[in-house]
């Protein structure tokens, strides 16, 4: 039961991350490269804030969520204006500069030896300590972040989006602030993924740069595509689908330097035939890039 | 003078990566994510052909050379163009290059392992200093054929009927397709060369300093800034982008510390962005178009 548990707690955070992605890319159609890495900023001003400023859980992941969101506008506002590859790139960039930052400003982030001992959370005087504890709480957060897609996508405001992703020049004839709206979108994706990285710190209780890579980002586009961009139930299935499927490759009983790379292969496989053969996803109302 | 040194050396990949991504973006319609495989593969190519088929450091460059011209030609011709027939969108593309890039980084791990590998050539390496430079044979030998490279590319572009086509289909591929120019065929010379390339690229560094599954992304990464600083609609300005930046990325590793160098190249992106999102040398910028 603990071994359940446990996938299902890592089934709950990458919720988060694929439902805040297809914020982007399923319902405004903007390609981001770097969900991890606005997971692993908001894992790490998490776990600093927590470790060495001594803050309570709470403010760590708002503070998380707060500088990922300054951040993404630090992308988005001198690339949203152009072409959509300028923002890939835009993205592509921040992604490769902040794993480089947490793998190599070691006096802050302590290198590749990470950040170990932080705290697990603490909300208003109650820890969470158990399993069982903390998966309801990434549950909750998970629900919390699902809703807050559901309705911005179902609202004026995702129809607004809906309508840059078909036509965005139509959009703007029709008197919508594209770029307004887009910047928007960007901020609150990465927020919630940073506060599916403060999860993660304090749940691990351990972080270190290699959770944040390009595979990372990449595997959550792959959970988005998978899944179906643009529909609600498309990212959930393809976040459970992702993080379950690893877990039953493990019982096959590969030396571990081996099953990484092989499990790496196969989301990438998976996410060009997908592309290749039914770019609408399994659920799917969208088809990417299309 | 060993700063300059240390910037060219390393300049010489994002100018060969850089040249590439430029070719496929403009002729083939796409931003190529799996461009820094083709660099890995070529590094890789280069250590087979020294470590295991006893070759020259000539040699093995022709062999990687050979060797990354032939992938990119195989992925242009049976993966993307099978895709452009279908639905054209350069999004779509891109994860799809994205994802060509994940399977092949991971197949390069199975079979050579992860671990960063170095091909031993020490008989054939003499150290020389020149003007108070430290400078391998190696590397002199590398910057010269960049040079050539560069100057021939331009030579080729601008005199030959191949560059001539090339430059019909990049800045209009319908027009050139009822001019008579064979577009297709012509998309898949120019991934053929931008391939070779990036190998070149890949394969001096492994000579000189060593190789891993995982350096072609950030290789890309500093192409791709490079291509934007230089200007996507020239063909000099990457050449120009790609050794400012170097020197750039040398100096803020000297001034600020060595963490800091990938954060300049971001930090340079987003400046170009906002200010001359055309490029230095570029003329007119791309934008949503109806």
């Amino acid at each position: 039961m603990e071994y359940v548990g446990h996938v299902l707690v890592f089934v709950a955070i990458y919720v988060i991350l694929a439902v805040s992605l297809d914020l982007l890319a399923g319902h405004t159609g903007m390609l981001s490269v770097a969900p991890a890495a606005f997971y692993g900023l908001g894992a790490y001003t998490s776990a600093l804030l927590t470790v060495e400023a001594g803050a309570s859980f709470l403010v760590a992941l708002l503070a998380g969520m707060i500088v990922a969101g300054v951040l993404s506008l630090a992308v988005s506002l001198p690339s949203l204006r152009l072409v959509d590859e300028y923002f890939v790139i835009a993205t592509f960039a921040l992604q490769i500069v902040l794993f480089s930052l947490f793998n190599n400003w070691v006096s802050l982030t302590g290198g590749p030896m990470g950040i170990p001992g932080i705290p697990p959370p603490a909300i208003f005087g109650i820890r969470v300590t158990s399993r069982a504890g903390f998966l309801v709480m990434a549950s909750l957060c998970a629900g919390l972040a699902y809703t807050v897609v559901w309705r911005l996508s179902t609202g004026p405001f995702g129809r607004a989006l809906h309508a840059i992703r078909e036509d965005e020049v139509f959009a703007k004839a029709a008197g919508k602030d594209t770029v307004r709206l887009k910047i928007t979108a960007f901020a609150i994706s990465v927020a919630l993924a940073a506060m599916a990285g403060s999860l993660y710190a304090h749940y691990i209780s351990y972080i270190d740069p290699s959770s944040f890579t390009v595979m990372e980002s990449i595997l959550i586009i792959s959970m988005v595509i998978l899944g179906g961009a643009g529909s609600l139930w498309g990212p959930l299935i393809g976040a459970i689908a992702l993080v379950t499927l690893p877990e039953a490759l493990r019982f096959l009983g590969l030396p571990s330097s081996v099953a990484a790379n092989l499990r790496q292969v196969v989301y990438g496989a998976l996410l060009l035939l997908v592309m290749l053969l039914r770019p609408r996803g399994l659920v799917g109302k969208y088809a990417f890039g299309q | 003078m060993q700063y300059l040194v240390n910037a060219l050396v390393a300049g010489l990949s994002y100018v060969l990566v850089g040249i590439g991504l430029g070719l496929v973006l403009r002729v083939c319609g796409f931003l190529h994510m799996a461009h820094g495989i083709l660099y890995t593969v070529g590094a890789y190519a280069a250590y087979v052909g020294v470590r295991f088929a006893g070759l020259s450091g000539v040699g093995s460059v022709i062999l990687a050379v050979a060797a990354t011209g032939l992938l990119g030609i195989v992925l242009q011709r049976f993966v993307y163009q099978g895709l452009q027939r279908v639905r054209g969108s350069g999004l779509g593309l891109l994860l799809v290059s994205l994802a060509v890039y994940v399977v092949c980084q991971n197949l390069l791990s199975l079979f050579f392992g992860d671990e960063t590998k170095i091909v031993d050539m020490e008989d054939s390496i003499r150290v020389r200093t020149i003007v108070g430079a430290r400078i391998t044979t190696l590397q002199l030998g590398a910057l010269s054929v960049t040079c050539v490279l560069c100057a021939g590319w331009l030579i080729l572009l601008t005199y030959s009927a191949l560059g001539r086509q090339i430059r019909a289909v990049a800045s209009d591929r319908e027009l050139a397709g009822i001019c008579g120019v064979p577009a297709e065929r012509i998309a898949l010379c120019s991934a053929g060369l931008a391939a070779m390339l990036a190998g070149a690229g890949g394969c001096f560094v492994a000579l000189d300093t060593g190789l891993s599954p995982t350096m072609g992304m950030r290789v890309m990464m500093m192409g791709l800034v490079a291509l934007v600083v230089g200007g996507v609609d020239g063909w000099a300005g990457v050449m120009v982008g790609a050794i400012a930046l170097a020197l750039g990325q040398q100096g803020a590793s000297v001034l600020l510390g060595s963490q800091w160098q990938d954060a300049f190249a971001f930090v340079l992106l987003l400046v170009c962005l906002l200010v001359r999102p055309q490029g230095v040398f570029g003329r007119s910028v791309r934008k949503v178009t109806v």
